[in-house]
């Protein structure tokens, strides 16, 4: 937290949040750092195994083999979400599961799953975007962002 | 019966005659699983929804309670009862299958307690006769409510807890048998600034903390007159803080005699990061675990203090922090009390 | 539990990374020598020459691996594997090279790429082609076809 808003708290509960501070257990960095590392080197050497075998076997390129190996994984998400495998995966994996395609798909799927008992439309239609929609949204307007940086540079910049 | 300014002093002695406690798989694999009435395997209890399972868990321990004291359903006056989820609805659902006049409260997992301090106090004011008391709360519900989807695959740090999924209940009765209840403290809001969802054991131990230095105070009783004092679910974070603010405060507990709820359920390997939390976890591990302790004779006097953290995913989201708040409710054996 | 699955795991990957990276220096080593095959004269075809000088121009490259390289009587496809640490630089190398050989063969319909598909494509064409089981239609229409493949976007 910022040092400014602690200074609005009263004296109390700035002693408090101090010796909390202390006491409170920090997320094991190093390791995660290492897991995330690891497993999310597994997911996408996984991923170029089966871009691998879209080239040779199917009529895809470098560059059009992204897509079927995307929804590949997805797929693959899909299930182990479902089955329940992935969340167990996340907690210790962390960014590891969570910053490839797979956490993308597993965002999407387990709030769909989760809303299904609230209806299709309601239920699984607001809500599936519910964690994964920042994601998008974010996504787009940063494209925009750079986009626009590089469209003023090349026209003005002579670039 | 007011003493001081938060205590209750229950001279007509309220009496819990029997208990019912529910538990779901993960509870299955715990500690103190031998003292569960019913446990379940199923996470959904053949229910359509987390909520409906929550529902059944809650008329099941309610049934248990009452199956297993010498009253039939018809004679309970009034049901005390709450939970975490959206206008407390999985407790009003089972209110209206039980049929009897029902309070419903919010005070997140500090309303085991609540609920228990009220039907004592009603009790003791010749209010009624026999009054069941219980929460319920589910995991995978709570989840859904609080945090991320189920299956959401996203790191919890080592401070987030478990929610319990399980229901207790206590039947409180005028007369009979079995453990008394001899006075409740209600606590005070508490606040410190505390704004991590995932350290709620963090937020809460200044409440529990308050809560015990009033009660004892008020009560007119060192901490040695009980032969544990309980928290509810502040977990390994928490109760360590807990400790070190008490011994600040010139309140010095033995180890073996501050215990929390939300370390007794789960053994030591279940992957529960800090430990259990939930309106259940207090409910199920005091009124199955330590009252068939006290049922045993290795326990005469408990302070049972439940806390509960009671902010909304919407106060959290609008950057409020987190407010607290502890009661606790003292359950002696009924030979012991005078 | 958690410790001790973390650990195994841990020291599976630390295994897997060791071995991988020890097994990588023997490999780079021996596979320095290019995959190049020049394509045998075919009297019912089109003569492969210019594809094989394309080659043997290309051949100075020390990025490059591997080429590929078909030709009918206006039109070249060459397809080129680079070292896996210039891949980096694969745009920019492309380009470069692509201008080359439209230098080097004026008037002709240069199609270069770097894409493992069409790597693989020309390699069975010219497998074929050595075979002497195509025609020149067919080959112009296999190379129709290659070519379509690598204007492919997502």
């Amino acid at each position: 937290m910022a040092d400014e808003k602690k200074k609005k708290l009263p004296p109390k509960a700035q002693a408090y949040q101090a010796l909390q501070d202390k006491k409170e257990e920090k997320r094991p960095i190093v390791k995660n750092c290492m897991m995330a590392f690891l497993v999310g080197g597994t997911i996408c050497f996984i991923g170029q195994i089966i871009m691998t075998f879209y080239i040779h076997f199917f009529p895809f390129t470098e560059q059009t083999a992204g897509n079927p190996t995307t929804a590949t994984l997805i797929f693959l998400t899909m299930l182990a979400t479902g089955f329940g495998y992935y969340d167990r995966l996340g907690q210790f994996a962390g960014a590891g599961s969570a910053v490839p395609v797979t956490g993308f798909g597993n965002a999407v799927i387990s709030a769909a799953i989760e809303h299904r008992t609230e209806g299709y439309i309601i239920g699984v239609g607001t809500n599936m975007f519910k964690v994964a929609g920042p994601v998008i949204v974010y996504g787009v307007f940063s494209a925009f962002i750079v986009a626009l940086i590089k469209t003023i540079l090349t026209q003005w910049g002579g670039m | 019966m007011l003493q001081g300014k938060q205590t209750w002093i229950f001279q007509n002695h309220p009496v819990i005659i029997s208990t019912g406690t529910v538990g779901g798989p993960y509870e299955a694999e715990g500690k103190i699983r031998k003292s569960f009435d019913i446990l379940h395997d199923d996470l959904w209890l053949q229910q359509e929804s987390f909520e409906k399972a929550q529902q059944v868990m809650l008329e099941e321990a309610a049934q248990i309670a009452i199956k297993k004291s010498p009253i039939q359903k018809e004679q309970v006056e009034f049901f005390i009862s709450g939970d975490l989820i959206n206008q407390i609805t999985p407790t009003t659902f089972a209110a209206r299958t039980i049929g009897v006049p029902y309070f419903g409260l919010f005070s997140a997992c500090a309303t085991s307690m609540e609920s228990l301090a009220l039907a004592a106090a009603i009790i003791n004011a010749d209010g009624a006769n026999y009054i069941l008391s219980g929460v319920a709360s589910h995991n995978s519900a709570t989840e859904k409510q609080f945090r991320y989807p189920t299956e959401y695959g996203g790191q919890k740090p080592p401070t987030a807890q478990w929610t319990v999924t399980g229901a207790g209940c206590a039947l409180v009765a005028k007369t009979g048998t079995g453990p008394v209840i001899t006075s409740a403290t209600i606590g005070k809001v508490v606040d410190m600034g505390m704004k991590d969802p995932f350290n709620m054991g963090g937020a809460m131990a200044p409440a529990a903390v308050d809560t015990i230095e009033t009660h004892l105070k008020e009560r007119g009783v060192d901490h040695t007159y009980y032969d544990l004092i309980i928290t509810g679910d502040l977990a390994r974070v928490g109760h360590e803080i807990s400790k070190e603010l008490l011994h600040k405060r010139g309140i010095d507990i033995p180890e073996e005699k501050y215990v929390d709820c939300g370390i007794e359920i789960y053994q030591e390997d279940q992957q529960v990061l800090a430990g259990g939390s939930g309106t259940a976890c207090s409910a199920v591990v005091t009124y199955g675990h330590f009252l068939k302790q006290m049922e045993e004779g290795k326990l005469s006097r408990i302070l049972v203090v439940a806390t509960g953290s009671l902010q909304s995913p919407l106060s959290v989201n609008q950057g409020d922090s987190i407010p607290c708040i502890a009661h606790a409710v003292s359950i002696e054996a009924g030979s012991d009390v005078t | 539990m958690n410790m001790t699955f973390f650990q195994k795991f841990f020291l599976f990957f630390s295994l897997a990374i060791v071995c991988a990276g020890c097994g990588t220096d023997e490999t780079m080593e021996s596979q320095s020598s290019l995959d190049i095959n020049p394509l045998s004269a075919k009297p019912s075809l089109f003569d492969q020459s210019p594809s094989n000088m394309a080659k043997e121009s290309l051949m100075e490259y020390e990025e490059i691996t591997g080429i590929k390289a078909v030709n009918s009587d206006k039109e070249m496809i060459i397809a080129v594997q680079i070292k896996h640490m210039k891949r980096f630089f694969m745009a920019k190398h492309r380009k470069a090279w692509q201008k080359e050989m439209e230098k080097q063969f004026p008037g002709w319909k240069v199609e270069l790429s770097t894409d493992r598909k069409i790597y693989l494509e020309l390699d069975k064409l010219e497998e074929k082609i050595n075979k002497d089981t195509l025609s020149k239609d067919e080959l112009k229409k296999e190379m129709k076809h290659i070519i379509k493949l690598s204007k492919e976007q997502t």
